[in-house]
């Protein structure tokens, strides 16, 4: 009853982060909730495996991290495996003006098309404010990987932003 | 640090991920670089973004269905341990009594030879055994459809 109980609270308490995590990779809908219960399923069958010394955010994170690998595997394209391709380079420099709603909603969208391997480490980076270090333990990527992909969807994301401001008289 | 060096850490230090060496490049350089300053800038303002995206609304319900679920699968893994315990204590158990029952008959028949007196114990208690443990999973297989 006490672990039942403590498992509840760990619920509420984590249930909007890891949301927000799976929703960024899977986008909304019924495979964000579906992903939702299998991370706390496996929770509860990992238990016994929980090192207390580890942080259990980045614990949390790398279950819900490979409950979803197997859901974007079967998206074309939306892999979380690592890519070989090439993405495109970085552009010209551009944005100095503040930003406005509209720009946010522009940059949201840029966001999500991303793919999945970048989407994730800007999610971990910024929204779920994780060092680099937890954020290679959460994808079980080395850290150079994890550093390499931060700045590539950065640098696309810089990129991409300029030319659409620019489309659309933002900048 | 050359221009190129810092370019490739301006991404890196808008994200603050930076050690404070690599922070102070990127710093000193930008005093000096317009080109870097304004990526700089950009990257920055990415960043301030990013970081205060509105978070999906968790679905009504998801909560409760998902506390449910985890409270059903506590309940399935404490009965595994449960049967795991039971299994053991009762392979002891069985054990124990057959040791007994084996001194008992040497005791009772010390003519019989020790060879067949144990592989008729080995029988009958075989016998005993296969049926029961046959019962009580039966048992517990209509008990947990019944849940």
């Amino acid at each position: 009853m006490a672990e039942d109980d403590e498992l509840a609270s760990l619920v509420e308490r984590y249930q909007h982060r890891l949301y927000r995590y799976l929703t960024r990779l899977v986008g909304p809908g019924a495979a964000a909730d579906d992903l939702f219960q299998q991370t706390w399923l496996n929770v509860v069958r990992q238990l016994g495996r929980y090192d207390g010394r580890r942080s259990f955010d980045t614990w949390l994170f790398a279950i819900a991290h490979n409950a979803a690998i197997d859901v974007l595997r079967r998206r074309p394209g939306e892999s979380l495996d690592e890519q070989t391709g090439s993405w495109p380079a970085a552009g010209p420099d551009a944005l100095d003006m503040v930003l406005n709603a509209e720009r946010a909603a522009i940059l949201a969208s840029e966001v999500d098309a991303l793919p999945a391997l970048y989407r994730e480490v800007v999610t971990l980076r910024f929204e779920e404010g994780m060092k680099l270090e937890q954020i290679a333990e959460v994808t079980g990527a080395p850290l150079s990987t994890v550093k390499s992909r931060l700045q590539r969807a950065l640098e696309i994301l810089r990129r991409s932003l300029s030319d659409r401001w620019r489309k659309e008289d933002l900048l | 640090m050359t221009h190129e060096e810092v370019r490739a850490l301006l991404a890196m230090s808008a994200a603050g991920s930076l050690d404070a060496a690599g922070e102070r490049a990127v710093r000193d350089h930008a005093r000096d670089c317009a080109e870097c300053a304004a990526a700089l800038r950009t990257f920055s303002e990415l960043a301030a973004v990013l970081s205060t995206r509105p978070a999906p609304a968790l679905p009504l319900g998801l909560l409760l269905v998902t506390q449910a679920r985890m409270t059903a699968e506590l309940a399935i893994s404490a009965e595994r341990r449960r049967s795991v315990w039971i299994a053991v204590a009762a392979a002891l158990f069985a054990w124990m009594i057959n040791m007994a029952t084996y001194a008992l008959i040497r005791w009772w028949r010390p003519e019989l030879s020790p060879v067949l007196a144990w592989l008729a114990l080995s029988v009958a208690t075989a016998c005993v055994a296969a049926p029961a443990a046959a019962i009580v999973a039966q048992k517990r297989r209509m008990e947990r459809r019944m849940s």
